[in-house]
């Protein structure tokens, strides 16, 4: 980017040249693979949940347009909510499951907490998964 | 591979880089802005000296190569911030100063030529010339060249009241652009860079031409 700035006390403008990687115009839409594999992501995005709330009036090329523009705004937050951080969420899930197994070890669970320590589990092995999945 | 990293450079005739304001501008400029490099023309001064180069950009390790002014007239110096930038080596020629170094962050090596064309036709060929010439041996490199050409590309590049626009000046200068495969940036924010004063007359001589890798 060439841009020129006020001449100030010479009858010529300092030119200044940038070239900066982060400016790329608009930024694109990113979708991650992992997301499918959330339950609820295609309900969210296609079914009732989503699409089909947003109201646009207009010509079928603006309503898409501006459909696609709520979609991603949309997308942004359910990806804050469900995806995001996953190391941490990872790292959570293993403190709590050694919390219980540490508790299992003086005393017996009681049902709720081995319910919690399956699930518990679960999770960890499928978000383990998405996490290795997950192309940057 | 010019667009793939991140760095800022400066070009500016100064018109004379003598008096404490015009030092005091310049500095002001660089602290705003923060470049990589500083391509300046117009010095005036038969010698620039570290004292001169910390003046107008005291907060960094500045490091120069300059190009003396023949009396009062023209003048080159290019400055660059020696914890960005690396140079290995310079050389001058007539109206011209190149710096050859790389970029420390990215490792990407460069040509920077700072240009001070004369302002009458024939002289301004033997530098076109003379410049073709000197692109040779910078084939596949990062070449850019800055400065203040004294020629405009097309008759939209020039307003100006009771002179005619040379078409031969501006074809000399396009041959000269075309012919070592440089690319002419747009220019943002306004038409001209050079304004005599009046608001009348008013070139584009200031530009940065890339080479095309």
């Amino acid at each position: 980017m060439q841009l020129a700035l006020p001449r100030g006390l010479s009858d010529h403008c300092p030119l200044v040249l940038s070239i900066d990687d982060e400016n790329w115009g608009p930024r694109p839409l990113r979708m991650l693979k992992c997301w499918e594999s959330f339950s609820g992501y295609n309900n969210f995005v296609r079914d009732r949940d989503k699409w089909s709330s947003f109201q646009v009036e207009g010509w079928g090329g603006y309503v898409l347009k501006e459909k696609l523009k709520l979609l991603k705004v949309a997308l942004k937050e359910w990806h804050q909510s469900h995806t995001q951080n996953i190391p941490a969420r990872l790292v959570f899930l293993k403190e709590k499951i050694e919390a219980l197994d540490l508790k299992g070890e003086a005393a017996a669970l009681c049902e709720k907490e081995i319910e919690e320590l399956h699930d518990c589990t679960e999770e960890l092995f499928s978000l383990s998964r998405t996490n290795s999945s997950i192309c940057w | 591979m010019w667009a793939l990293f991140t760095m800022k450079i400066i070009s500016w005739n100064v018109r004379g880089l003598g008096s404490f304001e015009k030092r005091r501008d310049v500095c002001q400029l660089v602290r705003g802005k923060k470049p990589f490099i500083l391509c300046i023309q117009e010095t005036k001064l038969p010698v620039v000296d570290v004292s001169v180069c910390k003046s107008i950009w005291p907060d960094v390790n500045v490091d120069y190569s300059f190009q003396p002014s023949l009396r009062a007239s023209g003048g080159l110096v290019t400055l660059w911030d020696a914890n960005e930038v690396e140079v290995w080596s310079s050389m001058s020629f007539d109206h011209v100063l190149v710096i050859l170094g790389r970029f420390l962050k990215t490792g990407e090596s460069f040509v920077l030529v700072n240009v001070y064309a004369p302002c009458d036709i024939y002289r301004q060929q033997v530098l076109w010339n003379n410049l073709s010439n000197k692109l040779v041996s910078f084939l596949d490199q990062n070449v850019c060249i800055c400065g203040d050409f004294n020629a405009v590309r097309c008759l939209e590049e020039r307003r100006s009241v009771g002179s005619v626009f040379n078409q031969v000046w501006s074809t000399n200068f396009n041959n000269f652009i075309e012919g070592n495969m440089l690319v002419d940036l747009p220019l943002r924010s306004r038409n001209f860079t050079w304004f005599q004063g009046d608001g009348k007359s008013m070139s584009r001589l200031d530009r940065f031409l890339l080479s095309e890798n």
